[in-house]
């Protein structure tokens, strides 16, 4: 298993937890956009978000198909508790790096 | 909300691994929505597109693998993965090109200009010079035109005969397939008045035609039939009428066969329609009927032109000699004929003759445009190339083949010239539309002006010079610079000798761009020169405050020449005290505006073969002060001067110097035939009248405005026997404004068709609209021109100022002085830059002469055009130049020596 998570990674998975049920590419898109203020393609999410599949830790589903985007199905993404304890890991690893950052700089 | 996602989505969807396609399709239809939804469909088309180059195929085919199995997969095609390499290698080009913006946008923004003004003008050339005239074959059509020997005078060519009763026809002469008689320039002699009833009854041009006309041209009626051989023979009341008047006049009724149409005040019966793209005998006719029947006892001369439709696989010449043989034989079996022979013109060459030069010239024009964008690009990519060649030298040395690292630069080549080609289609898009707009109005004869569009055969041609152009402008930069072995380059430190190589091919580049945009402006400025004297110069009449009622009094109507005559005396009484009219003059015609006639004319006592064709126009008394047109000797005409009178003349200073010499002219006669007369189905010279001359007037350009003024007879109005007539007003305050009586007072005088009015230098300016709109556009391409050279310039000085910072830094510091190396480095792109104006303006005076036939009043030799084109080019270049070199003088030593 992977040690650590790009911040990409961490990125989503954040914005994954932010959506509850509604976690699907566009609204990851748009949650990334509008707090994270980055622009990330809808390929290169899903891309990621495969991967974290792969690594275990998230979950994926496809919905049914609705309206207003074609007739097209969502895939609904859920967090792992594997993702939840990668994530608080990665937090930790960067608090301890802070921690020891002179004041001045922060 | 949108339901399905476009069609531009579902094609892009192909590239996306079938694994990811549901949601991705989904969320990019989703989202696309919002983005509209918020801030429009422009901002969504530019989201969707960046959203396409960044998603990143590869990974997504790699990881659908891994979502099918869970791991790893099966291993893909070759093709394919390099095919999806490709892609790729696109994202990383417009990645890289989006950290230039400066590179990029220079280069698109030539190639989208040049592009553009390619596409407009050859979207014209397509339509109108490219397609095959809307008849079938269509090849095999000509117009045949009448030439008599005895009249061999300059290059009028005359038809005196109805070529039925010369008794020329399809059976006589046995390579004509069919041959029918119009009646040239017939399309001026009748009016149809407008039956919405808006404004003056407006003059329709048509045309009268004969007998197997449509059957020879071969296009069959959209709607109902054209005239039967006994309506023709008859001269019948029907009337064939163009779609477009169809639609018109009757709102494209489908029960339009039947109904009438008035046609100089007669009914006309309407028994056809024929379909939009015909058009003769001229671009604009709108209907046709059969001659009138009087016309088989008509008097006076006919001109009468023939179309005549081949027999297959006989040539023009074999033509000309039969009908010319079988006039000798006419001639030789009744002394009476005039021998005439035939010259056969190609429909093709009639119709489109008169614009197929100036489109060559045009799109010659819009060639070197397109060469000169090709060296700017050329420039931009070794510039380009020279900078990164350490990284690719890099890229070779890790192991990239020398074809991925020219497939690198030329896909970034290609990317620039995809995104300039797909702007410059939309510039063409806006451009063409308002341009066809404007020839439509402002030149309505432009045969074929209406079907210009940007088809599949323009787009096409677009494409091909964008692709030509990415070949041309990437591939030799892109060859020299992956040529070098890597560690020639990592190796050296040797900077300068590489840069030497990469001005010199900029150096050449320059020359040849400042040669081409040299040799288009000397063109503009030829046209511009010529246009810009054709304006000011003086014809000899001042128009100026002139109004003009052109009139006719149709002879079923006024069946004796004094009625017509006493209806334009009523409408002369009725304008007279008129607000705004100061004087009227009778004429036939107005100088420049075309309906003059030619009569052979001579000193009395003179050998009838001393006769030489001469302009004559009829004009009333008061013509000459209405037009300013000066009276040097004896008198002017008077209203005494009417038919009972002795017959009279006034000659122009020209004429009176060609039959008298040095004499005066006053009080002696000269010898004026009529024309051809028809007398008793023979042809004779026209009666012969002595005329004595009263009064010298100055030359006036009676033809045209562009020719020189040739010698011209005056004859009383009411002395002819014109069944039109035309009153020249001399107005005080608003010229137009004086017109408004005049339709309301004919409208009063039975019988008489007003067929037209207008101010009369309106008119002699629109005369000159084709000549203008040909120099607009050649100025707009050379100006362009000139702008792409100045940017190529730019360029280039950019290129060697950042290039040589180091040492030009390091000689200011040694003391040189700034402005010594701003001269330097100005003088790098001034040397290739005169060279290739001073080329150019070589090749100018060579090729001008394509241009002589559409410029006046200069020559193509004319120096100050030269000497101003090269002015222009040198001044440009230099500013050009001086721009970025003047950073080079505040160059700081100590930061360029410290990091540079």
């Amino acid at each position: 298993m992977t040690s650590h998570l790009t911040d990409l990674e961490q990125l989503l998975l954040l914005a994954t937890l932010r959506q509850d049920d509604e976690a699907y590419g566009a609204a990851l898109q748009r949650d990334v956009e509008e707090v994270a203020d980055r622009r990330v393609s809808l390929g290169s999410i899903h891309v990621t978000m495969s991967r974290l599949e792969q690594q275990g830790f998230v979950h994926s589903e496809l919905g049914e198909p609705t309206g207003g985007r074609g007739g097209k199905a969502r895939r609904i993404y859920t967090v792992t508790d594997e993702g939840i304890e990668a994530l608080n890991r990665a937090r930790e690893v960067l608090e301890q790096m802070w921690s020891g950052v002179p004041q001045e700089a922060r | 909300m949108r339901t399905r996602p476009s069609w531009l989505l579902r094609i892009w969807s192909l590239l996306i691994p079938r694994e990811f396609r549901e949601e991705l399709l989904g969320d990019l239809t989703e989202a696309v929505d919002r983005v509209r939804a918020h801030r429009g469909r422009w901002a969504a088309g530019v989201w969707l597109a960046s959203e396409m180059v960044r998603t990143p195929y590869l990974r997504l085919r790699r990881q659908s693998r891994a979502r099918r199995t869970g791991r790893g997969g099966q291993r893909r095609s070759w093709l394919f993965s390099s095919w999806l390499d490709g892609i790729d290698s696109v994202r990383i080009a417009a990645r890289v090109l989006s950290r230039r913006p400066g590179f990029a946008g220079v280069a698109v923004g030539t190639l989208a200009l040049s592009v553009g003004a390619a596409t407009v003008i050859f979207g014209l050339l397509e339509a109108v010079l490219l397609r095959p005239l809307p008849y079938p074959d269509a090849e095999r059509l000509h117009v045949v035109y009448g030439t008599n020997e005895a009249w061999r005078d300059g290059d009028q060519e005359f038809f005196r005969e109805n070529w039925d009763r010369a008794g020329i026809s399809s059976e006589m002469v046995e390579s004509f397939d069919a041959l029918a008689t119009v009646e040239a320039g017939g399309y001026q002699a009748g009016s149809v008045p407008l039956q919405t009833g808006e404004g003056p009854a407006g003059h329709i041009p048509g045309g009268r035609v004969g007998e197997g006309f449509f059957r020879t041209v071969g296009t069959e009626p959209l709607l109902g039939r054209t005239p039967s051989p006994a309506e023709h023979r008859s001269g019948e009341h029907v009337v064939v009428i163009h779609e477009t008047l169809w639609a018109r006049q009757f709102g494209r009724d489908p029960e339009v066969l039947g109904r009438t149409l008035d046609l100089d005040g007669a009914p006309h019966t309407v028994v056809g329609v024929m379909p939009r793209t015909f058009a003769l005998p001229e671009e604009g006719s709108l209907w046709w009927t059969p001659f009138p029947a009087e016309w088989a006892e008509y008097r006076d001369a006919t001109i009468l032109n023939a179309v005549a439709r081949l027999a297959p696989g006989s040539e023009t010449s074999s033509v000309t000699e039969s009908i010319n043989a079988a006039m000798e034989r006419l001639a030789s079996a009744n002394p009476a004929y005039d021998v005439m022979g035939a010259r056969l013109v190609s429909l093709r060459e009639e119709v489109l003759g008169s614009v197929s030069g100036g489109l060559r010239l045009l799109f010659a024009a819009v060639c070197v445009v397109v060469l000169i964008a090709c060296v700017n690009l050329a420039n931009l990519v070794v510039a380009r190339g020279a900078r990164r060649l350490p990284e690719l030298a890099l890229r070779a040395a890790l192991g990239a083949g020398r074809a991925g690292l020219a497939v690198t630069m030329l896909l970034e080549v290609a990317l620039v010239c995809l995104l300039g080609a797909a702007l410059g289609v939309i510039l063409a898009a806006a451009t063409l539309a308002p341009l066809v707009e404007l020839m439509m109005r402002g030149l309505p004869d432009f045969p074929r002006a209406a079907d210009v569009s940007l088809n599949t055969t323009v787009l096409g041609f677009s494409l091909g010079v964008t692709v030509l152009t990415a070949l041309l402008a990437g591939l030799p930069p892109t060859l020299a610079a992956t040529r070098r072995a890597p560690a020639d380059i990592l190796g050296s430190a040797d900077r300068g000798s590489r840069s030497r190589g990469v001005r010199r091919v900029q150096a050449t580049l320059l020359f040849a761009e400042s040669a081409l945009a040299m040799l288009l402006l000397v063109g503009a400025g030829l046209l511009t020169r010529s246009m810009a004297r054709v304006s000011t110069l003086d014809p000899g009449f001042d128009s100026r405050g002139v109004a003009y009622v052109s009139l006719r009094m149709p002879e079923d109507r006024f069946p004796a020449r004094a009625d017509a005559l006493e209806a334009l005396d009523a409408l002369e009484r009725g304008l007279s005290g008129a607000p705004g009219i100061t004087s009227l003059a009778e004429a036939r015609s107005l100088p420049s505006l075309g309906g003059s006639q030619m009569v052979p004319v001579r000193p009395e006592g003179t050998a009838g073969s001393e006769s030489a064709l001469t302009v004559m126009a009829a004009v009333g008394p008061g013509y000459f002060e209405t037009l300013s047109i000066p009276v040097l000797r004896g008198r002017a005409f008077e209203a005494a001067d009417d038919a009972d009178a002795p017959p009279v003349a006034v000659v122009s200073e020209s004429l009176a110097r060609r039959l008298f010499g040095a004499d005066d002219p006053v009080g002696r006669f000269i010898t004026q035939a009529e024309g051809a007369v028809m007398r008793g189905g023979r042809t004779e010279a026209g009666d012969e009248e002595s005329v004595e001359v009263v009064g010298v007037v100055g030359d006036v350009r009676q033809l045209a405005l562009v020719r020189e003024a040739e010698p011209v007879l005056y004859r009383p109005f009411r002395q002819t026997t014109s069944r039109s007539a035309l009153l020249a007003l001399s107005t005080s305050g608003n010229t137009r404004a004086a017109l408004e009586p005049v339709r309301a007072t004919a409208a009063h005088i039975e019988g008489l068709v007003v067929e037209d009015m207008g101010v009369f230098r309106e008119q002699t300016l629109e005369l000159l609209a084709p000549v203008r709109l040909r120099t607009v556009l050649l100025g707009a391409l050379s100006s362009l021109a000139a702008v792409l050279a100045m940017v190529g310039i730019y360029g280039v000085v950019s290129y060697v100022v950042s290039d040589r910072r180091r040492e030009i830094g390091i000689r200011i510091a040694l003391g040189a002085r700034a402005e010594a190396e701003t001269h330097r480095v100005v003088r790098v792109a001034m040397v290739p830059s005169l060279g290739g104006a001073t080329v150019g303006v070589i090749a100018a005076l060579g090729t001008s002469r394509v241009l002589e036939s559409s410029i006046y009043e200069i020559s193509r030799l004319d120096p100050v055009t030269y000497g101003a084109a090269f002015g222009l080019l040198l001044s440009v270049a230099t500013l050009a130049a001086w721009w970025p070199a003047r950073t080079a003088a505040r160059v700081d030593p100590v930061e360029v020596l410290d990091h540079g």
